[in-house]
């Protein structure tokens, strides 16, 4: 990158099982969030990128038509971005493109999900031809990838528990977050119903309402309010299929080379060391220490012990999703924009009662299909 | 015009039921084509790449590592180890099978992929990663061109039932 980027507004909604208001209100919110906290007119932002989930999730085709209002479009390129529950980091960090490019001088990004709209599991599983009939749902596509995880580190199983615990108690410091456990303890993880084995009920993400918003863009236009920007000091995407010979779920090839990429872009070369805070699309408890490995925090087989030694928790010297993350609150189509909005507020030092105490520099990550769709930026206060 | 008072209004409707459907024309492709004849006549058809040697169950049409087209479709014995699995153990809305039950990825011998199916004839909790398994394929009169051939994978270990296992 030549050009220095910066996220100057970042907006989001209160996430619940259900939001009585419509999809456009609940995406205004987050909008207007967003550009109040940038302190922009919609005539000041040149492009719109919007990241949502298929449209059969809450059953409105082409939002990005519907939605021109409210994300305040009117004469503006809108361009929608798919990629599975990574999308909003992909249009994070495809928004970062369109400056670093100079087609636009500020884009808004706009994320959401009204899951309570539509019908989730109808639509991950419609029945395909010539497929056989396993009706196992999200989790149980990852809780065998969960499950070789734990064969090949031998990490105890209360590592999972203790995950679903420090996320649910962060999220009590996070006034957006869905799910508001402030009494969960370990033993209730663990004495909580089995869904797929070895994914208890109180270590999977919850299904939201929710929208984010932010706002990218360079270093000309950035630094003119009083809040402090985010820098972009890396940012990075990588894919891969969902069945090439040789695949390591566990570990994929993409989600490595794309942390890789972000680290090289800003000069880290030890990343726990240099990294301060993390955001972590973390959709069941195991994938902390599965991601804290991929993404080069930990090393191999060596990422539950983070969680173990308490490194992980609020407070910790890696403190993970302290926003509560995504096992406290699911818009899938915003979850990934969260992550990395999450990480700008660290440190922008606005991320308020979860605020991590002197975070320079945070990781934003979001991962979408079976592991298949990667995105990772490293945002500072200051310039690259 | 007046009107009289009609009946106390009713809980605000804050949301309304609107259904829809979709019908596909789902088109397997001409690599997928081969994989499905196979299972219609109890065969696990894998192809090789030649670029990479690596083997494919099921396979595409090209190699996901060197887009390379994979070569002419061989058999293998259906026998393969499981990688991982999990049980699910709940039940949720659509599904078709009666909770608990085991799906993992089985890694067939000779291929470098996996499979997810369902492993029956024994009980949940004595599937082991490892364990070797073989297809339980379904009756004359059920096999098609599709995984459902297939009714589940078993130990071959265990013995049991009266469902033909390819010799
Ligand atoms: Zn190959």
């Amino acid at each position: 990158m030549s050009t220095q980027l910066a996220v100057i507004g970042v907006g989001q909604s209160k996430q619940a099982k259900r939001r009585e208001v419509t999809i456009g209100a609940m995406v205004r919110e987050a909008v207007a969030a967003a550009m109040a906290d940038a302190e922009l007119e919609f005539s000041d932002i040149d492009a719109v990128v919007l990241s949502k989930t298929p449209d059969l999730f809450d059953g409105v085709m082409n939002p990005e038509l519907y939605l021109a209002d409210a994300m305040g479009a009117v004469g503006l390129p809108v361009t929608r971005v798919f990629t599975g529950g990574s999308v909003g980091g992909h249009a994070a960090i495809y928004a970062a493109h369109l400056v670093e490019a100079g087609l636009a001088r500020r884009v808004l990004v706009v994320a959401y999900s009204k899951e309570s709209e539509g019908n989730f599991t109808w639509a991950l599983s419609r029945g395909l031809p010539f497929s056989a009939q396993l009706g196992a749902g999200a989790g149980g596509h990852f809780a065998p990838v969960i499950r070789e995880y734990i064969r090949r580190s031998a990490a105890p199983e209360h590592i999972g528990w203790q995950v679903a615990v420090n996320h649910r108690l962060n999220a009590t410091r996070n006034p957006y977050a869905h799910v508001q456990r402030p009494d969960i303890t370990v033993e209730e993880v663990r004495d909580s119903p089995m869904l797929w084995d070895p994914i208890r009920f109180l270590e999977s993400c919850p299904s939201s309402d929710g929208s984010c918003a932010v706002v990218v863009t360079s270093e000309e236009y950035a630094g003119r309010t009083e809040r402090p920007p985010a820098w972009i000091h890396g940012m990075a995407w990588r894919t891969e299929t969902g069945h090439f010979a040789g695949r390591d779920e566990v570990n994929p090839r993409a989600g490595q080379a794309c942390a890789a990429e972000a680290y090289r872009q800003a000069g880290i070369d030890a990343p726990l060391e240099q990294v301060d805070v993390a955001e972590l699309y973390i959709p069941y408890s195991w994938y902390e220490p599965i991601w804290l490995e991929n993404i080069g925090l930990a090393e191999p087989g060596a990422g539950w012990a983070l969680v173990d030694q308490g490194r992980t928790a609020y407070g910790g010297d890696m403190p993970v999703n302290p926003s509560g993350g995504v096992l406290s609150g699911n818009p899938t189509g915003a979850t990934g924009l969260l992550r990395f909005a999450e990480a700008a507020l660290q440190v922008r030092g606005l991320a308020g009662e979860h605020q991590v105490d002197g975070a320079r520099r945070a990781v934003g990550h979001a991962m979408g299909g079976a592991s298949q769709f990667h995105a990772l930026w490293v945002v500072g206060s200051t310039r690259r | 015009m007046s009107a009289e008072p009609g009946p106390p209004l009713p809980q605000p409707i804050t949301s309304v039921k609107s259904p829809f459907r979709m019908d596909y024309t789902y088109v397997a492709g001409a690599g997928r084509s081969v994989f499905l004849r196979g299972l219609a006549e109890r065969k696990l058809l894998a192809r090789r790449c030649p670029g990479c040697s690596q083997v494919y169950l099921p396979p595409p049409e090209f190699c996901s590592r060197c887009l390379t087209e994979l070569e002419a479709p061989f058999e293998l014995d259906g026998r393969g180890t499981i990688a991982t699995f999990c049980v699910v153990s709940f039940p949720f809305p659509g599904q078709t099978i009666e909770a608990p039950y085991v799906v993992a990825h089985i890694h067939h011998h000779g291929a470098d992929t996996r499979l997810m199916h369902l492993i029956g004839d024994v009980a949940p909790d004595e599937v082991r990663i490892g364990m070797e398994v073989e297809p339980v394929w379904v009756g004359e009169d059920q096999l098609t061109t599709s995984m459902t051939s297939i009714r589940h994978y078993r130990p071959t270990g265990v013995a049991i039932g009266s469902e033909s296992t390819r010799a």
